[in-house]
């Protein structure tokens, strides 16, 4: 995908397809910097005139001027403050950030997260530490996630781990077909996991499943 | 570049707690409009650096910086490796040192460091039998030197070194420090660790303790000729030592009041400087003990004989010419590797030489007398003990006597 070349995105449909897929960080990038906001995932106006912006300059792009990274970044850029300046118009003396369209928010998301928040507080966690405790393999990962979700299936592993406030170690250990190495050195993040999974936080889960799933698809892949 | 779509699960003051969709937990800078819920792309670019953020962004003793929580850390490590460097001086501070080393000789030859108070900071093995039974002796640094020594007594016995007859076990002892020459407190250290064993735990036969005092010029030889300071001074000795201890099925029965007996280590510096014995490398002190032991040896000749005869390869020195070919049971000579696998030869056995030696040595010892303040007691013990001598040990005292027969011919 990476290899396919501007001249190739020019001539064929599918060849830009791609072409523009493996710029999507690129777009991304670009139009963060620009704005100096995260691009949402879905339905962000901005990443859509980018992402239009950059369809433009395949389009207009010549060789020989400059490298098509540093054109793209000023046609993007260019569009965007077209869009913005367009919004403005449209709204009046609006500051600028207030004109660009805040994404529409998760409201169940957001309800879910600050209930596992509350949940892991209890357990004497937060989101923070459990930055420092996320395996950063991806084999590593999957295992504690697929550990975590069996022992979540066990209803008196969860009863216990909210008794005593901890994982019970040896029970995840049998219920995941496991070591008690592995349960112990990732003891919070499969906490965390069975939190997900014995509460009503589909949103989450789901979030989690994809996870795996598109882990185990870029296997597959490879 | 690599992006992550990922959602915002907590939103701090400095950073935001993102879950990837890979299944992470990252921290990401904080930008414009985020918020908790938030399914967003970031890119590598994004990822918060603490270091980079706390120290460019804010100053060090900004409000903010202060107190945010990664401050808190780093301050709180800091703190932390402070006060262990400070337990840790504190600790050297006031950690035992070294104060005397104790070899003990079975044939097994183990040799241990204490501090002041008989603890034990160090022990290891002087040959390769020692070696291995350390390996399954367990000890820790600061026990009593009486709990370890019967802990690898007990290991002895258990592989066999200590059976049911007759055992030699010859314990040394030094202070480290080379300038205190007083033996009390070696004769003290021994006597208090020898005392408490428990001898019934570790042999039914009989078992003989002589113990003799050292100083620190043996430790250092046997740091260097990896050997135990017991091993290095009977090596060195021309006689053997007199037994301590005498264990029969158990019970211990002591042969003398003390350890060890005073000897020129009592003595001051420079009469061991000026005697003549000490030309040829025959230390003054251990002619002087053997002058002492010697007045008691009738009486307890006979015990001391059969001890010395039983062939467990206690380390001895001046026995390998062949006198031990009287004796039978030598049997477990074998054993030895550290270098002195003779047997105690207190009583002579070939008298032949005696005459000559003994009048050589009555001059020697007038000459003694007239170059240095040696009291007339112990002259006359030399000359009794010279008569006891066997052949094998005169070589040392032949070289002596030439010197010494060098200076009487000089007036």
């Amino acid at each position: 995908m990476d290899n396919i070349t501007i001249q190739q995105a020019q001539t064929s449909r599918e060849a830009r397809e791609l072409f523009i897929k493996a710029h999507f960080p690129f777009i991304i990038y670009t139009v963060s910097s620009v704005t100096g906001r995260y691009v949402v995932v879905e339905n962000d106006e901005s990443f859509s005139v980018a992402l239009e912006a950059f369809n433009g300059a395949i389009d207009t792009y010549s060789e020989g001027v400059s490298k098509f990274e540093t054109y793209a970044t000023t046609v993007i850029k260019n569009k965007l403050i077209d869009f913005y300046r367009q919004q403005k118009k449209h709204y009046g003396h609006e500051p600028l950030e207030e004109t660009i369209p805040a994404p529409e928010r998760d409201d169940d998301l957001r309800i879910e997260i600050a209930d596992l928040s509350s949940k892991l507080s209890k357990f004497g966690l937060s989101f923070d530490d459990l930055v420092e405790v996320s395996p950063t393999h991806q084999d590593t990962r999957e295992k504690a996630i697929t550990v975590g979700i069996k022992a979540s299936k066990i209803e008196w592993i969860v009863k216990r781990m909210h008794e005593i406030l901890k994982l019970p170690v040896v029970e995840v250990v049998k219920a995941g077909e496991t070591t008690r190495r592995f349960v112990y050195s990732h003891k919070d993040y499969i906490l965390t996991v069975i939190l997900v999974f014995s509460e009503d936080l589909t949103r989450m889960q789901q979030f989690v499943l994809d996870s795996i799933k598109g882990d185990s698809h870029e296997h597959q892949k490879r | 570049m690599n992006i992550k779509n990922v959602k915002v699960m907590e939103v701090k003051s400095d950073y935001a707690v993102v879950l990837s969709s890979e299944g992470t937990f990252i921290r990401i800078v904080l930008k414009p409009g985020i918020s908790v819920g938030d399914h967003i792309y970031i890119t590598e670019a994004d990822v918060y650096k603490a270091e980079e953020l706390s120290i460019s962004k804010h100053t060090l003793f900004s409000k903010r910086a202060f107190f945010s929580k990664r401050t808190a850390f780093t301050f709180a490590r800091m703190a932390l490796v402070s006060s262990v460097v400070l337990v840790f001086m504190l600790f050297k501070a006031l950690s035992p040192v070294a104060y005397a080393v104790l070899s003990v000789d079975i044939n097994p030859s183990f040799q241990m460091v204490v501090d002041a108070a008989y603890n034990v900071l160090d022990v290891e093995g002087k040959n390769d039998e020692a070696r291995q039974l350390l390996t399954e002796v367990e000890w820790k640094k600061g026990q009593s030197a009486t709990a370890v020594l019967q802990r690898i007594l007990e290991e002895v016995s258990d592989n066999g070194y200590i059976h049911d007859g007759d055992n030699h076990i010859l314990v040394a002892a030094a202070l480290i420090d080379s300038k205190k020459k007083d033996i009390e407190p070696v004769n003290q250290m021994v006597e208090s660790i020898l005392d408490q064993l428990d001898y019934q735990s570790f042999t039914e036969g009989k078992l003989i303790i002589s113990a003799i005092s050292s100083d620190h010029t043996a430790i250092e030889q046997s740091l260097s000729q990896v050997i135990s300071i017991g091993t290095y001074e009977l090596e060195k000795r021309i006689a053997p030592v007199e037994p301590y201890i005498e264990v029969n099925h158990g019970q211990a029965k002591k042969l003398m009041p003390h350890p060890i007996k005073p000897n020129k280590q009592n003595q001051p510096e420079e009469e061991v400087e000026t005697s003549p014995s000490t030309a040829d490398g025959t230390d003054t002190e251990e002619t002087t003990e053997v002058t002492t032991s010697k007045p008691e040896k009738p009486s307890k000749a006979p015990a001391t004989e059969e001890k010395t005869n039983n062939g467990n390869g206690v380390p001895h020195p001046s026995n390998n010419n062949g006198n031990n070919s009287n004796n039978s049971n030598n049997g477990n000579n074998g054993n030895g590797g550290n270098g002195s696998n003779g047997k105690p030869n207190v009583k002579p056995t070939e008298p032949p030489v005696e005459t000559d030696v003994s009048t050589e040595m009555t001059d020697a010892t007038k000459t003694t007398e007239s170059t240095v303040d040696v009291s007339t007691e112990a002259s006359t013990e030399t000359v009794t003990t010279n008569e006891n001598k066997g052949p094998s040990d005169n070589a040392n005292e032949n070289a002596t006597n030439k010197d010494l027969n060098k200076d009487k011919v000089k007036p």
